[in-house]
């Protein structure tokens, strides 16, 4: 099965980048293929890779690992309403727009939110 | 977690036809207009769909019904009136506006309280919670904003 995925709420705050980093692990080792994970609003900042969490989870680390895997793709116009730029993003990660959101849900067979 | 899509497996993409329907996406918007960017960050996706041609309904529901009233002005906090904006949007091929009824009639308001559509475009539909599963199941995949 494709998969698309949208990720909305920042990491930290809620367990939602968690569980969609987790659901798309899952779904990979199950054999299902993610067509990609767009960030919308301050999902945004599960691209930035200046996050630090001395004793905690990683999670720029653990969605950096996830990017090197599956197309992950952050809202460039959250992006700039935030401040992040693409010198901050993760490795593999990347800045489109709502086009690329299109593009995921046309391709996949299950669309799946988290956050919102 | 939020709503999963659900729909049969998508090859080449569909074209475009009115909202509704099996190749149509549905944009779920629950919450209040201007207490979050939720209703604005909809408004944005839907002119995404819309640019690439792909049928595109939305469906109010909860505080996201006041998206829709006619009538209010935030200019005093500095933001833009969604309300005509999104119903504008409802001229456009393709898109399509639908309405849970019993939040709107929770919050003490009418289908007569809302934004009238543009001349000539589709009028609001209006959906009861037993509809909603059906309105819910016709489209190829829900975003939840």
């Amino acid at each position: 099965m494709r998969l698309g995925v949208l990720l909305l709420d920042s990491p930290y705050q809620t367990q939602d980048m968690d569980s969609c980093i987790h659901f798309v692990e899952a779904a990979l080792r199950k054999g299902h293929e993610v067509v990609g994970v767009f960030l919308l609003m301050d999902g945004l900042y599960a691209l930035n890779s200046k996050i630090m969490a001395p004793g905690d989870r990683n999670l720029a680390e653990e969605m950096a690992a996830l990017a090197s895997r599956v197309r992950v793709v952050g809202c460039g116009t959250c992006a700039r309403f935030r401040g992040v730029v693409k010198a901050d993003l993760i490795k593999g990660g990347s800045l489109g727009g709502l086009g690329d959101l299109v593009e995921i849900v046309e391709a996949s067979d299950r669309f799946v939110t988290f956050g919102g | 977690m939020g709503q999963e899509g659900g729909g049969p497996a998508s090859g080449a993409p569909a074209p475009l036809r009115g909202a509704g329907g099996q190749g149509s996406t549905c944009l779920l918007v629950r919450k209040a207009p201007y207490g979050a960017s939720n209703a604005a960050e909809t408004f944005r996706a839907l002119q995404a769909f819309y640019a690439f041609e792909r049928p595109v309904t939305l469906l109010f529901m909860d505080d996201a019904v006041l998206s829709l009233a006619r009538g209010v002005d935030p200019a005093g906090i500095g933001m833009r009136p969604l309300s005509r904006a999104f119903a504008d949007l409802g001229a456009l091929p393709g898109v399509g506006f639908v309405v849970h009824l019993e939040s709107l009639e929770e919050r003490g308001l009418r289908p007569s309280d809302l934004e009238p559509p543009l001349e000539g475009a589709d009028p609001f539909r209006f959906v009861r919670t037993a509809d909603l599963e059906a309105e819910l199941a016709s489209h190829k995949a829900i975003i939840r904003v």
